[in-house]
């Protein structure tokens, strides 16, 4: 069986605030395997940023607390690694991509220096031992063609020329071999006109403009593992879905395991290959995609399904999970679900919440298994 | 508003093998200067009365025999004389020129000025950077940050002229020891600043995004987080140097910590306090040393508005190109990425 790029183990993560102790994650485990996309589905403040920040050891602490778990990259716990040698896991180890494309940039730089700094730090990590990880040198850019399509008519000159004119600088004239990566890196996200876009400051660029040049920064350090927060929330739909068309190319085209946490059930079935769908901090479900949207095991997940707007109804009102998602601070007893569960029987109210359990024997050594948290999963689809 | 016709012709993007000369970029930067500022016009004669106050400085500095009389000299004209053409400042009772005097102060105010909001930017800051990013709770910063906080408090408790007087008196006369009490109140203001700038930018998506790509922390700090705290900070640099001159003359002024006629160098605020009792008599000993603090502090504080503007990413694109100081409706700041239909040449499918 081949080694997981990443391995999470009983993850639990409280914040601890003046209002009580919120229960953010609790005892989530999962597997990432080489060249596998995961997603993570689940509602507003379920714990999938939680999730996305713990990996790289970004949450700040306090206020949040580790309780317990692992979380092991290339055979090293992230969770124990002491401050200073985190950065050398980040970035080239599991890189990021965040949900505000509009703040992610920095707005007092160009572009230029903003991604030179991204490939520079993996020149230096690839020259000392860094996180265990050999260098992969130039990423082969000759595969990545520009594409057809929607990328395309992306890619148009971002603004009037003589507005670029007032910063002529010529961006990084001083290091070619480092130039040219940048460029490279900015024609793999389908930005046909590099040269112009490396002196322009954040705010002369669109939001979809920046959360390319956001990709494109992340996978310039080549990372092992990429993380995507919601990288298409704050975008509107159209651009949400050339974002999106982009980020299915690169998958094909390079082959890093990604993490996609998102809300939006047509988004994972469409990029994952895996899926884990959280609810109440707890990963209730966790199979391949197809057959967890298909064949559900957990009553969220068919509930959460079942309300997904569907575009050809155009009237009536929309399918709801009836109550509210439960505070992190005062969770119910026994399946976190119980209080809006159909399904819901006495066993489901009381004692500790039903395990991740996979459903049967699994087909193959090398397949993800279907399991669910439920006690009555066999009942749900 | 000079407004470009919008028909120009674009410039082709600079080729990556051609490497402009230095001078051309410094003409070119020095025109985008000219651009911002000449969208405010106060702003630009600011930058113009600062730019010729520093270099009459710096020539009075390196040869004090341009100036018309040496300084301090006595009986260079009549005594007590009003304003004439030989002495357009007029004279002291024992024939000084004021004229000559209020021009050998330049250099020493203007230095006081730059060398103490210097120091205490350079002092306040870096102990604002450390106590704004340091102070996760229960960490070694966040000790240092609270030490560092408190301490500022202490000294922002007292009135910060009373305060230099204060400190004037207990250190002696002696221009060092007037610099030494009025930076001993001034850099917690500058610990304020850049603690609530650092405070507000060490949280931004951005700063994440940084840590996040692998940069080491003192790499954010002075790099990431500096930058960004850097603009509102030479702002309020530029605008202290004026005030900054106006406490120091005060200062000088109130102690008598430098004896004008006694003691070089000369400096206006000691000017105004020893002319201080024939005022009434000989009005033109203190008008114009006076007016010379008012020039220079204004000149300052119209340069420190225009430096807003100028360091401003955001609006020194848009008034460089457009020469508006609003941004007009098609220079918005994004860039509309909306499909067009695509080019339909060999799109495979």
């Amino acid at each position: 069986m081949t080694e997981p790029v990443l391995t999470v183990d009983d993850l639990s993560v409280d914040y601890v605030a003046a209002a009580g102790t919120f229960h953010a994650l609790q005892g989530v485990s999962f597997a990432v395997l080489p060249g596998q996309v995961v997603g993570i589905v689940g509602e507003t403040g379920c714990g999938k940023s939680t999730l996305a920040h713990a990996i790289p050891a970004l949450l700040p602490r306090p206020p949040a607390r580790i309780v317990s778990g692992t979380i092991t990259y290339q055979g090293i716990d992230v969770t124990k690694l002491p401050a200073w040698k985190l950065p050398s896991i980040r970035g080239t180890g599991i890189g990021m991509i965040f949900q505000e494309p509009l703040n992610s940039l920095n707005p007092s730089f160009r572009i230029y220096p903003q991604l030179a700094e991204a490939i520079r730090i993996r020149r230096i990590r690839s020259r000392g031992a860094a996180a265990g990880r050999a260098d992969p040198g130039p990423f082969d850019y000759s595969r990545a063609a520009p594409s057809p399509g929607a990328a395309e008519s992306l890619a148009r000159p971002l603004v009037p020329p003589a507005l670029v004119d007032g910063a002529r600088r010529p961006a990084g004239t001083g290091d070619r071999p480092l130039r040219a990566e940048v460029l490279e890196a900015l024609r793999l996200v389908r930005i046909n006109d590099p040269e112009t876009i490396l002196n322009l400051y954040p705010h002369e660029l669109s939001g979809g403009m920046r959360q390319r040049i956001m990709i494109a920064q992340a996978l310039a350090e080549r990372p092992a593992l990429l993380i995507a927060d919601e990288p298409t929330s704050a975008l509107d739909v159209t651009i949400q879905a050339q974002v999106l068309t982009l980020m299915k190319e690169l998958i094909d085209e390079i082959r890093t395991s990604i993490l996609f946490i998102s809300h939006d059930l047509g988004v994972i079935a469409e990029i994952a290959d895996v899926v884990g769908v959280m609810y109440a901090g707890r990963l209730v479900e966790f199979g391949p995609v197809a057959d967890v949207f298909e064949r559900p095991r957990h009553p969220y997940t068919r509930a959460l399904l079942t309300a997904a707007p569907d575009h050809a109804k155009t009237d009536g009102p929309l399918t709801a999970i009836p109550g509210a998602v439960p505070s992190l601070a005062r969770l119910p007893s026994g399946c976190a679900f119980h209080p809006r569960c159909a399904l819901a029987r006495e066993r489901c109210a009381v004692g500790a919440a039903p395990p991740l359990q996979p459903a049967g024997a699994t087909p193959s050594p090398e397949a993800v298994a279907h399991a669910s948290a439920c006690w009555y999963a066999d009942e749900v689809s | 508003m000079g407004t470009r016709p919008a028909a120009e012709s674009p410039r082709p993007v600079v080729p990556p093998t051609s490497r402009p000369s230095p001078w051309r970029r410094a003409g070119r930067g020095a025109r985008t200067v000219y651009r911002v500022l000449r969208t405010n016009p106060l702003s630009l004669a600011g930058f113009i009365l600062v730019v010729l106050l520093a270099v009459a400085a710096v020539v009075i500095y390196v040869d004090p025999g341009v100036l018309p009389y040496p300084a301090l000299a006595i009986f260079t004209g009549p005594p007590k004389s009003a304003p004439t053409w030989g002495h357009p400042f007029g004279t002291d009772e024992l024939g000084r020129d004021i004229f000559s005097n209020v021009l050998a102060a330049l250099p020493v105010d203007l230095a006081i000025g730059v060398t103490i909001s210097g120091a205490a930017l350079l002092i306040g800051g870096s102990l604002g950077l450390l106590a704004g990013y340091y102070n996760r709770p229960r960490s070694a910063g966040a000790v240092a940050s609270t030490v560092i906080l408190r301490l500022t408090d202490l000294f922002l408790s007292f009135p910060s002229l009373i305060l230099a007087l204060a400190f004037t008196v207990a250190l002696g006369r002696g221009v060092v020891q007037v610099v030494v009490a009025v930076l001993i109140t001034w850099w917690p203001y500058y610990v304020r600043l850049v603690r609530g700038e650092v405070l507000a930018v060490k949280n931004q998506p951005y700063i994440y995004a940084a840590r996040a790509a692998g940069v080491r922390e003192g790499r954010i700090v002075l790099r990431h987080v500096l930058r960004n705290v850097l603009e509102p900070l030479v702002v309020y640099f530029t605008l202290d140097i004026g005030t900054v001159i106006v406490t120091f003359s005060t200062v000088a002024f109130v102690t008598g910590a430098l004896p004008y006629p006694t003691a070089p160098p000369v400096e206006w605020g000691s000017m105004i306090a020893t002319y201080y009792d024939v005022a009434a008599s000989l009005p033109w000993t203190v008008v114009f040393p006076g007016l010379a603090i008012l020039v220079t502090v204004l000149s300052f504080s119209l340069l420190g508005d225009g430096l807003r503007d100028l360091l401003d990413p955001r609006s020194r694109r848009v008034i460089a190109q457009t020469g508006a100081s609003v941004p007009p409706p098609t220079a918005g700041p994004a860039r509309d990425d909306r499909p067009v239909a695509p080019p339909a040449t060999g799109a495979p499918p």
